[in-house]
């Protein structure tokens, strides 16, 4: 079943068009990855397909439903979503940041149960911040903290999760920990979007790619055909190295087009 | 860090001392009575021992424990929806708007006229404040707009009640609007208590409800939305909790700053960071702090008494700077 649609989706802040006329429908499973040059609408993309932005014109449906129509717990529970740029205002422990994760479960005035507590040990195992987890969040370095954030995203065990840049503050190592985190939670069955800039690590680890251009759907589809030379020409104005490692693809930016 | 036994315990401590200071502040007084005076005035005593016990000392330590209890648990739901540690009731504006609606009561003689126009009068400035504040922040919910409003708020408020002393008809309402600035719980009587214990309770439980809303908002804004927190509707709840709370309680007090900044922070310690855990004791810390300042200035031998607002500054002025201080530290 489609697990999240946009149709005709348009979005304008401050007057200014961000999105127009955006459409595409994801299934569960798929991992996508969201690219374009900065400024093309990618973040608005993923707000709106949150329910966070209110749109100019078009619908958004999730799991078949109109997202208007979603109890905001219920679809909390359905679809997590990870701002870019995540913050910590207050210096609370790891655990406590992942356990936030767990809010849409939580009565009023909630305590987590032993199935919170449960979802919330396997998210941090997954990231990698296990042994962070009594450590204050705001003493954590730039990409440690990435990795709890993602951790918190990933704590609610979401069939939707919608992560916006979570990788631009790791090291390689932890980047492609993370990107294998989301492959494994894709494979599980969620629908995983993420935005990101490395065209190498899209194009060998997505199953699916949508490009952006001024707050347009410029190519969607599977990476090997959006990420052309005659498209990165185009959207990102370069001249890039496309190649092969092991069957694998490799894709390496070489110069800018006047 | 955030241990669940260093939550209880701090709780169940704090729940401990603030009834043995309430009670240890029943003994405390002008006139030296003795244990059973005290017993047997609250229980019914008909002479001038059960009038000052139940008029005077009695009103006296409910009115403390009310007045805390709402102070500290608005400083600490307010530093959570602003994410801000330096944040307290006074930064919102709404106790000076209460204080501002006492000095109307006042300048104009309605408290002359009607004892309970001042309280109430109190109540409307805090609720104006409130309205006017969710007005403001409207449908942006912008956490800066929230507070740059507030600001606005509270000079407003100052620049009035300035304006009202400047334009005052004779030199005993300056006096009489001074006094009350000041804030104290001297000379209030059950009444005062009974009329604003309902809002302080609603102010209270409004601001218990948001707890978890607090605790999401930790992530951002859009964070907590994502989570399901309706971000602008707990901004105005909090605001309306506040307005009821300490309005209420600034309405029958006066202003008594400083205690909704220092309480949370004297808890964190022992809680942790986190909103949500924060309430409960800083409301009981509150009440705790007080009825002990408030005891304390009873037993200070100044001339005339020390006044309870003006204590607390004295005591909470410092802590404010030690807090910039060591906030200073902490980012460098």
């Amino acid at each position: 079943m489609t697990a999240l649609s946009l149709q005709d989706v348009s979005v304008s802040l401050a007057k200014r068009v961000v999105l127009s006329g955006v459409s595409a429908s994801f299934e569960g499973g798929e991992l996508v990855g969201v690219m374009g040059p900065n400024g093309s609408g990618k973040s608005t993309l993923m707000r709106a397909a949150a329910g966070l932005t209110p749109r100019a014109g078009g619908s958004v449906s999730i799991a078949g439903k109109a997202i208007e129509t979603w109890t905001r717990d219920a679809l909390a529970r359905e679809l997590a979503y990870l701002p870019q740029g995540g913050q910590v205002h207050w210096p609370v422990s790891v655990r406590t940041l992942v356990t936030l994760g767990r809010l849409p479960y939580a009565g009023r005035f909630g305590r987590p149960s032993p199935a919170d507590a449960a979802a919330v040990e396997r998210a941090m195992v997954a990231c990698d911040v296990a042994k962070l987890a009594e450590r204050p969040a705001t003493a954590l370095s730039g990409g440690e903290r990435a990795r709890a954030l993602l951790a918190r995203a990933i704590a609610g065990e979401a069939k939707i999760l919608l992560a916006d840049e979570p990788f631009a503050q790791l090291d390689p190592s932890h980047q492609l920990h993370a990107m294998e985190v989301l492959q494994a939670t894709a494979r599980a069955g969620a629908l995983v979007v993420v935005v990101l800039h490395d065209l190498s690590v899209a194009a060998r680890h997505c199953s699916r790619v949508v490009l952006l251009s001024e707050g347009r759907v410029a190519s969607d589809g599977a990476p090997g055909e959006v990420l052309s030379s005659e498209n990165l020409r185009q959207v990102f104005g370069i001249d890039a190295f496309i190649g092969e490692h092991n069957g694998a693809p490799v894709i390496l930016p070489l110069k800018r087009r006047a | 860090m955030e241990s669940r036994f260093g939550e209880i315990g701090l709780i169940v401590s704090l729940t401990v001392a603030t009834l043995v200071a309430a009670m240890g502040s029943l003994f405390i007084g002008y006139a030296p009575l003795s244990m059973g005076d005290v017993v047997s005035g609250l229980l019914g005593d008909q002479g001038t021992v059960g009038i000052i016990m139940r008029d005077i000392r009695l009103p006296r330590m409910l009115l403390g424990l009310m007045a805390g209890a709402s102070l500290g648990m608005s400083g600490a739901a307010l530093q959570g929806l602003l994410r801000n540690p330096l944040a307290e009731p006074g930064v919102m504006g709404i106790a000076s708007c209460a204080s501002l609606g006492a000095v109307i009561a006042i300048y104009f003689g309605l408290s002359k006229e009607f004892s309970l126009a001042l309280p109430m009068m109190a109540m409307l400035g805090a609720l104006a404040a409130a309205a006017l504040l969710s007005a403001i922040s409207g449908r942006d919910n912008g956490i800066l707009v929230l507070i740059l409003a507030g600001v606005a708020l509270a000079n407003l408020a100052a620049a009035l009640m300035a304006l009202a002393m400047n334009l005052a008809p004779n030199p005993w309402a300056v006096s009489e609007i001074i006094y009350w600035l000041m804030g104290s719980l001297k000379d209030r009587s059950m009444t005062e208590f009974y009329l604003a214990a309902p809002f302080v309770g609603l102010g209270l439980v409004i601001l218990a409800f948001s707890a978890k809303a607090l605790d999401a908002l930790t992530l951002g804004d859009e964070a907590a939305a994502s989570l399901g927190i309706r971000v602008v509707a707990v901004q105005r709840l909090v605001t309306l909790g506040v307005a009821l709370s300490v309005g209420a309680s600034v309405a029958v007090t006066g202003a008594i700053a400083f205690v909704g900044l220092i309480v949370p922070h004297l808890c964190r310690p022992f809680v942790g960071h986190m909103p949500s855990r924060l309430l409960l004791p800083s409301a009981i810390g509150g009440a705790l702090l007080v009825v002990v300042a408030d005891t304390v200035v009873r037993l200070v031998p100044s001339g005339p008494e020390l006044m309870l607002g003006v204590f607390t500054s004295l005591i909470g002025v410092p802590f404010f700077l030690w807090l910039v201080f060591k906030l200073r530290r902490e980012a460098q």
